[in-house]
Order: C-alpha cells, then sequence, then structure tokens
C-alpha cells in the first residue's frame, strides 16, 4: 500500500526491502516503507516485532542485510546522521557531566560549531524555563528533567527527519503535553518525524500515516484517514429502551446487552451507508437513547492484526495487554 | 575524524578537571618529594650521637682513647649518628648499672680483664635492646682493638701487616669496555617495569569504566547515532591515554621543583657537608684519604649513570611501549566492559584477559636475573607481555634488532586486539541484561551488524 511512486519529492526517506537476520532470528523481512515528508509517520507493533531493528538501521547504527535505504532520494551516507535526530527508548545522559557542556557536546557531535550550538541552546533554555539547569549535574535533575534536556538534545540540531521512539515513556502528564506540543510545532516547521510506540491513544492523536511491523513483517502501510476508512467494520452501536426485532437481510443483530435499565445493542450493516435507513426501522421499534457508528480505534486494528480477532466492542482490556 | 577528535577532547578535559585527578596528581609529587627530602630531614635533625659507657677493666681501650675519654667509634652513613665510647667513671659494673640508669647514654659495655687469645665475657647492656646494627658495630670495634693488642703481643710487624692487607674492588665491564653498575640496572629495570604494569591497569581500568558508565546509564544509543562506536571507542581510549600521559608528566616536573625549592630551604647541603668534614677530621689522615676517595668513586659512579644506562633509549622506549601496552589491553577492557551491565561483571571478564600482565609482572625476578636468557627473550617478544618484560630487560642494552621486532609485534598486537575489541564492542553496546560468556564473545566477532 506504498504511496504514488512518482510523487518522490514529497518522501523524504525510503525503505526498500530491507531484511535483518540475526545470529537465530529474522529481525525484518522485507521491510518497505515510504515516509512522506513533513509528516507525522506513526510506526506500530508489538514488542519485538523489529521496530527498533529498523529505527536503528535508519540511524546507521547497524546495518542491513540486504536492500536499500533512499534519504531524501539518495542513498542513506553516515553524513546524514547530522540530519537525522534520535530519541532512543532507551537513552539517558552522563549523569557526572552538567547540563549545557553535556548539551554542547552531543550538538557538536552532531555536526553543529559551537557558537551555533550556544546560540540555539539558548533559545531552548529560555523556551523551557530551565536557565537555573545549565550548571547542574544530570543526576541531580529528577527523571522528568532529564527527559526534557534529552529531548532539547535531539531536536537542537533541527534535523529534517527526527525519529522518536517511545518518546512520552517517562513522562509524567503536564511534561508530555509539553513535548506534544513541541513535536506540532516542529510538525509545523516542515519537520518530518517517525514516531515509533505501541500507545495507540497517541497515534490516533498525532500521526497522519501509520505503518505496523508485526513479526518481522509490515503489515499495514498507509495513511490514518484510508486505513480507518478501509477497517470500517460498518457494525452500529444502539442504546435503546426496548427490544429490537427481526430488521431484514441488510442488518444483522450481533449481541444485545443489559446495561442501566437500558439495552445495549450492536448491529452489522451488509454494506457501508445504510445508517439511514437503519435508524429508519429502529424508530418504529423503540426509543433511541444513542446512536454510533463504531470506527475502528487504531487499537482495534492493531489488535484485529496482530491477534487475528475482530473486536467491535470497547477493546479497553485488550489494550491493557499490550501496554 | 573531526568526531572523534570531539571524543577526545570530552574524554580528557571531564577527567583532567575531576577532583580526584586533581589530588592524585598534586599528592603524588609531594610523597615521592618527601621519599627524597625525609632522609635529608632525618638526618640534619638528627644530631644526638650514641654515646656508649665503658668500663675497661683489662684496660684494653686505654691507649685509644682522645681527649676527655672519649673517641668517635663510627659514622653511619645513611643517618649521619655516631657511636661514641667513653671511659665510665665507675670501676665496676654493678656500680655502672645502678648509675646507667639515671644517664642518658645508649648502652654500657663491660669488658672483663681479658686473655687475649680467648676473649671471653664481653657484655653489653641496653635500656631498650640495641639495633642489630649497632650491636654488630660495637663488637666490630672491640674485635678490631682485641686484634690491634694481639698483633703487638705476637710481635707481629703492623706495616707489613697492612701490606699484606688487600682491598680488591671488582670493576664489571662491558665488552666495550664501559662501565656497569649491575645493582642500578637491576633497579632501573624493575623500576620501567612496575611503573608500566601499573599505568596499563590504572588507565585500563578508567577507560573500563567509562564504557560501563556510558552502557548503564543509556546514552550511548545516543551518542552511536552520531558517531561510529569505533570512533566512540577509539576516542575514549586515546583521550584517557592522554590524561595518561599529562599525570605522568606532571608527575615529575612537580617533583623535580618540590624537591628543588625544598631542599636548599631545609639547609641540608651544608649540613651534611659540614658533618662529613667534622668526621674525617676526627679520623687518620689515611683513613681520610680513603674515605675521600670512596666518595670521589661514589660521586662518578652517579654521573657515570647517563653513560651506564641506555637512557635515552630507556625513555623512548618506556613511552613507546606505554602507549602500545595501553593501547592494547584497554581496548580488549572495553571491549569487556561493553558486553556486560555493571563493573563488577566487568572486573570479573578482566582478570583473565589481565593474565598475561600479571605473568610477566610476576616472572619479573627470572628476567632480571637473566635478563638474555630465553624466556626474557621470548615474553619480551610476545605483545601481551613485552610492554612489561621489555622494559626489564632493557637496562641491560638489549640488542637494536630485538627491540624493533619487539616494538613491531607489539604495534601489530595492538592493532589486533583493537580490531577484536571493536567488533565486541559494536555488539556489547547495543545489548543488554544478556548472560556473557567467552563463547558468546567469540560469536560475535564474526557476526554481522
Amino acid at each position: 500500500m506504498n504511496l504514488d511512486k512518482n510523487n518522490t519529492t514529497n518522501i523524504i526517506l525510503e525503505v526498500k526491502n530491507v531484511s535483518k537476520m540475526y545470529a537465530t532470528h529474522q529481525a525484518l523481512n522485507d521491510v518497505s516503507l515510504s515516509v512522506p515528508k513533513g509528516q507525522i509517520f506513526g510506526l506500530l507493533g508489538p514488542n519485538g516485532a523489529g521496530k527498533s531493528t529498523l529505527i536503528r538501521i535508519i540511524t546507521q547504527i547497524i546495518r542491513r542485510d540486504s536492500g536499500d535505504i533512499l534519504f531524501k532520494n539518495n542513498p542513506l551516507q553516515p553524513i546524514d546522521a547530522e540530519n537525522i535526530g534520535y530519541l532512543p527508548e532507551e537513552r539517558g545522559l552522563y549523569k557526572k557531566m552538567k547540563v549545557g557542556e553535556q548539551l554542547l557536546y552531543l550538538a557538536r557531535l552532531k555536526g553543529l560549531s559551537k557558537n551555533e550550538a550556544m546560540n540555539r541552546l539558548k533559545i531552548w533554555f529560555e523556551k523551557f524555563d530551565i536557565k537555573p539547569w545549565w550548571n547542574k549535574k544530570v543526576e541531580d535533575l529528577s527523571k522528568g528533567m532529564q527527559q526534557k534536556i534529552q529531548f532539547v538534545a535531539t531536536v537542537l540540531n533541527e534535523p529534517e527527519l527526527l525519529i522518536l521512539d517511545e518518546p512520552f515513556s517517562g513522562f509524567d502528564p503536564i511534561n508530555a503535553n509539553i513535548i506534544k506540543d513541541e513535536i506540532l510545532e516542529l510538525k509545523r516547521k516542515g519537520t518530518t518525524i517517525i514516531f515509533s510506540t505501541h500507545r495507540m491513544e497517541s497515534v490516533e492523536e498525532l500521526c497522519d500515516h501509520v505503518a505496523l511491523i508485526d513479526k518481522s513483517k509490515k503489515i499495514l502501510d498507509g495513511s490514518k484517514k484510508d486505513i480507518k476508512n478501509s477497517y470500517r467494520t460498518n457494525v452500529y452501536q444502539i442504546e435503546h429502551t426496548t427490544t429490537i426485532q427481526n430488521l431484514g437481510d441488510k442488518f444483522e443483530i450481533l449481541e444485545t446487552e443489559n446495561v442501566d435499565e437500558h439495552f445495549l445493542t450492536y448491529i452489522q450493516a451488509k454494506e457501508s451507508g445504510l445508517s439511514n435507513e437503519l435508524l429508519h426501522q429502529l424508530i418504529n421499534q423503540t426509543e433511541i437513547i444513542s446512536f454510533q457508528e463504531r470506527l475502528p480505534s487504531f487499537n482495534d486494528i492493531f489488535i484485529m492484526l496482530v491477534t487475528g480477532k475482530t473486536t467491535y466492542k470497547n477493546t479497553q482490556q485488550a489494550i491493557q495487554h499490550y501496554e | 575524524m573531526n568526531k572523534i577528535w570531539l571524543v577526545i577532547q570530552r574524554e580528557y578535559v571531564i577527567r583532567v578537571r575531576n577532583k580526584t585527578f586533581l589530588l592524585t596528581t598534586f599528592l603524588t609529587p609531594l610523597l615521592f618529594a618527601a621519599l627524597f627530602i625525609i632522609p635529608i630531614v632525618l638526618m640534619v635533625s638528627s644530631t644526638s650521637n650514641k654515646i656508649v659507657e665503658v668500663i675497661d677493666e683489662g684496660s684494653l681501650f686505654e691507649n685509644k682513647l682522645k681527649g676527655k675519654n672519649q673517641f668517635i667509634a663510627k659514622k653511619n652513613k645513611m643517618s649521619g649518628e655516631e657511636i661514641v665510647f667513653e671511659k665510665s667513671k665507675f670501676k665496676t659494673l654493678a656500680e655502672a648499672k645502678k648509675a646507667f640508669k639515671e644517664s642518658k647514654k645508649y648502652a654500657l659495655l663491660y669488658i672483663p680483664k681479658l686473655d687475649i687469645e680467648k676473649p671471653t665475657g664481653v657484655q653489653i647492656f641496653a635500656e631498650k635492646g640495641l639495633s642489630v646494627e649497632v650491636e654488630s658495630q660495637i663488637t666490630q670495634i672491640v674485635e678490631n682493638t682485641i686484634e690491634e693488642a694481639k698483633i703487638v703481643k705476637f710481635g707481629i710487624d703492623k706495616q707489613m701487616l697492612d701490606k699484606v692487607k688487600t682491598d680488591l674492588n671488582v670493576e664489571t665491564l662491558k665488552m666495550t669496555g664501559e662501565q656497569s653498575n649491575s645493582a642500578l640496572l637491576y633497579g632501573v629495570g624493575f623500576g620501567g617495569g612496575i611503573i608500566i604494569y601499573m599505568a596499563v591497569f590504572i588507565y585500563g581500568a578508567i577507560v573500563m569504566r567509562g564504557v560501563v558508565e556510558e552502557k548503564s546509564s543509556k546514552i550511548i544509543e545516543v551518542i552511536i547515532s552520531s558517531v561510529r562506536p569505533f570512533q566512540l571507542m577509539m576516542g575514549k581510549i586515546l583521550g584517557i591515554a592522554l590524561v595518561g600521559l599529562t599525570q605522568f608528566a606532571l608527575w615529575i616536573l612537580l617533583t623535580i621543583v618540590i624537591v628543588t625549592v625544598v631542599t636548599p630551604f631545609l639547609g641540608a647541603d651544608k649540613m651534611a657537608e659540614q658533618q662529613m668534614k667534622q668526621s674525617t677530621e676526627m679520623m687518620s689522615e689515611k683513613q681520610a684519604q680513603e674515605v675521600d676517595k670512596k666518595t670521589k668513586k661514589a660521586m662518578s659512579g652517579i654521573a657515570n649513570i647517563t653513560k651506564d644506562l641506555p637512557i635515552t633509549k630507556i625513555i623512548v622506549s618506556f613511552v613507546l611501549y606505554f602507549i602500545g601496552g595501553y593501547l592494547m589491553y584497554s581496548a580488549l577492557f572495553a571491549a569487556v566492559a561493553s558486553s556486560v551491565d555493571t563493573e563488577v561483571e566487568a572486573q570479573q571478564f578482566t582478570t583473565p584477559i589481565s593474565m598475561p600482565l600479571i605473568i610477566s609482572f610476576v616472572m619479573g625476578q627470572f628476567i632480571l636475573r637473566e635478563p638474555d636468557g630465553a624466556i626474557a627473550f621470548w615474553l619480551s617478544m610476545f605483545p601481551l607481555t613485552s610492554p612489561v618484560v621489555m622494559m626489564m630487560r632493557l637496562p641491560f642494552d638489549v640488542p637494536l634488532w630485538q627491540l624493533g621486532l619487539s616494538i613491531a609485534l607489539l604495534f601489530l598486537g595492538f592493532v589486533g586486539s583493537v580490531w577484536l575489541a571493536s567488533r565486541i564492542y559494536r555488539v556489547g553496546i547495543l545489548t543488554h541484561g544478556e548472560k556473557i560468556t567467552y563463547k558468546k564473545l567469540y560469536q560475535w566477532l564474526f557476526l554481522k551488524i
């Protein structure tokens, strides 16, 4: 389900048939992806699916066995590392080093000059209101504070492609929101962001494009809207007061529950675009309290694809299983 | 290249600014200087001589007395202390013993009326017991005096006897005709070996800790997304090597400064000179001449050290062997550290790796005893042992081809160990919580990554 191949100018990163074999197991099996420029690209998948391997190959930490990677339409070069920001899931800082010094060092490793790094750091320190931290040792900061510093280190060289692996883990809700706003701000400025996670609520909220990797293979890839549409199940959830009888050939009652002196019924339509017809039929039979189409959440799609279980109900339990 | 330089800079600056570094760098020369200065201070301050009271029933010492019932018997070269014999005021041992407790004299020597052919009954009393050294000195003096009495008694011509006495001082010479001082060579060889041994361990351990720190603090993945693992490893190793060289240079410099500044300030030179003069005055002319001769010889011996030792060769080789040995071992230490999660685990793995180093140190005695033997030769060629062993052999003048071959092999060893280490390192730094065995490390060598 790749995007239009002719439209290569809008693709910043192209992964073509990449495979990776570790000593005993296949970590990536013929994975191809196209990351559109300026979008937030969600890279999803259960633990151990191969997300981290793919990211490490893109960041050139490890080598691929086969396949090609194009960055801005050219084969990926070591120098491109300066244009790719990476926030790993396993992240940390030199504990004994002072905050300012450390950020300066990390920025210079990414190819910034000392002066340029200094100027940018000043702006970030004002923005996050953390000027007094400059001369503090990292170990004297709280974990949340350290995460903020880490984030600054990742984006300081203003990379065109930013790879964030579980960026919100370790943040409290307030700081997570700050970081989320920063991510959206970066996107507005034109940064492309690959966002690897297994937390679906942040995918729904942030991503424009999604790829799902499971058992070392890509099993889904496309824009968020397209995916949601293609996984539309045409299941409706109706809350009503009295029982529903026969609804004809086009509809099938899947299940009815008794909830707080009401009924909750799931109805499957044979094709899409029948909501009005269903409503008509229902109005004649019962009083409707609520009516909605159950659009699959990414959670649903994710679980359906990974476990093969279709679900039209609330999948909270299943989510917990994956978190 | 630019990035490896950044890594070197960080590794260097962060350590040189560290409090522990500053402390050890500035305190150690004080310690070294103290080793030089304290003996001098002791010599200067201990002007009190040891007075031995003598009850001489047989009048053995009668004709040896000088001035007021005293004569200087022996001067200790190290401390400058003198043993002074003093004729007792008392006639009997019992009286003298009673009075001795009150006096602050060092010892009481009792010489009964002696049959000089079978001298028995000489006794020394002291408040606390004598040091072996002083006891033997006193014994020697009494013996000499008895011998002199015998010479007179048997009517031996003193001059003839002096002529018979032979004082032979064998000089060890190299075939080239240069003078050689085996004790000095031994000392320099052992010293060089020990310094290399310690330096490799100390700075290798710093590399090890640095790698473990990067792994356990989890910064490693952030860094290697902008730097190649090889650059990071080499940057760290080279940066710490510079720390080591800085520390050595400062130690030598500061020790020299402290010694040269403090010694004249204490006035130790003059004092020592004066004492020397005094003591020679009290000796007979002949003795004085002899002492003078010996002193001169000793002085020229010190001046000869430079001639004796291939100094330039030793210094140049020291730097090469320190750098080579350190680089080789610290690369291996880095590899081990990269594969584990804690420092404790790393230490368990470094012990077997550093075995060759420990062995070469333990073998030191054999090597110094036979610096041109087969064991010494082969150990000084094998890269893992050559840094220590060759340093031990060097003062004994190693042929240039051997030195060259050994350094070339060390260089190969270093390249090999860095290659080996970087193969393990690149896998190790990304591995967490795995149980590491040597077998696994071996597999990592050939792993494609």
